[in-house]
């Protein structure tokens, strides 16, 4: 009888390759953040009333409206800086993950959607909106995983 | 990549995602969202019966809660405006369905 001998393939990126795609998932991430932030805030008050429509939201519409772009603001000055980008890699990858918990609710609930979702990614529907996130997600998962080896 | 490039480059990114977001944002501001608050005149490419409300009052449930509208050179409304009958433009593709839940 042969012996099967199992290959085990591995892909080695280099110290160098690692960084360069740690450092694209970080500017992805204050691209994302930096351009919804001030789409959000420059039409607050169609935000807060798009908002106010959630049955999750609701009555804090105005608060959660100011505090989303701000805490995406914050994120992304976090991330700047290299020393405690990984810090904001996973503040990144918790909030795309409660934006995502958030809108497969809405999605799956049978909430009644508000009409206009505003911001970056206006144009997409609900679902389309889940998918990006999802990418998103994945990216930053990527790059933790990369940053820990 | 040294980290000061790596400040600076994040810097950059940041204030051209934003500062781009601003650009487009502001520029659409000709382009307005008005309700259908009047089905007497059910057409939505007719300007009749449109108002204009900042905020986001569509309901499900019928074909014409709002449409997007370039005002061209009239002044930015405000809550309750309707939409002028002459010198707008009507945005292909913006109906929204739904009902206009004022």
């Amino acid at each position: 009888m042969g012996t099967t001998s199992i290959k085990q393939i591995h892909f080695q990126l280099s110290t160098k390759n690692k960084e360069i795609i740690f450092d694209t998932v970080v500017y992805l991430f204050i691209v994302l953040f930096m351009y919804t932030a001030a789409s959000k805030l420059l039409t607050i008050k169609s935000f807060a009333s798009t908002l106010a429509k959630s049955p999750l939201i609701g009555s804090y519409s105005l608060l959660v409206a100011w505090a989303i772009p701000i805490i995406e603001i914050a994120i992304s000055l976090v991330l700047i800086f290299p020393t405690i980008r990984k810090t904001g890699l996973w503040a990144s990858l918790i909030l795309m993950l409660a934006f995502t918990t958030y809108l497969m609710y809405m999605v799956f609930s049978g909430s009644e959607l508000p009409c206009h979702c505003g911001g970056v990614i206006s144009k997409m529907t609900w679902q389309q909106h889940i998918w990006f996130n999802l990418g998103f997600l994945a990216l930053g998962i990527i790059g933790i995983n990369i940053n820990k080896k | 990549m040294n980290k000061i490039k790596k400040v600076a480059l994040g810097i950059l990114m940041a204030g051209l995602a934003f500062g781009f977001s601003a650009f487009t944002t502001v520029k659409k501001r000709s382009v307005l969202i008005y309700y259908k608050v009047n089905m007497s005149y059910p057409n939505a490419n007719d300007p009749r019966g449109y108002e204009y409300y900042s905020g986001d009052m569509c309901a499900p449930g019928g074909n014409t809660c709002s449409a997007q509208w370039d005002i061209g050179t009239h002044l930015p409304p405000t809550d309750g405006d309707a939409l002028p009958i002459s010198g707008v433009t009507f945005q292909t593709g913006s109906v929204y369905s739904g009902h206009a839940d004022l």
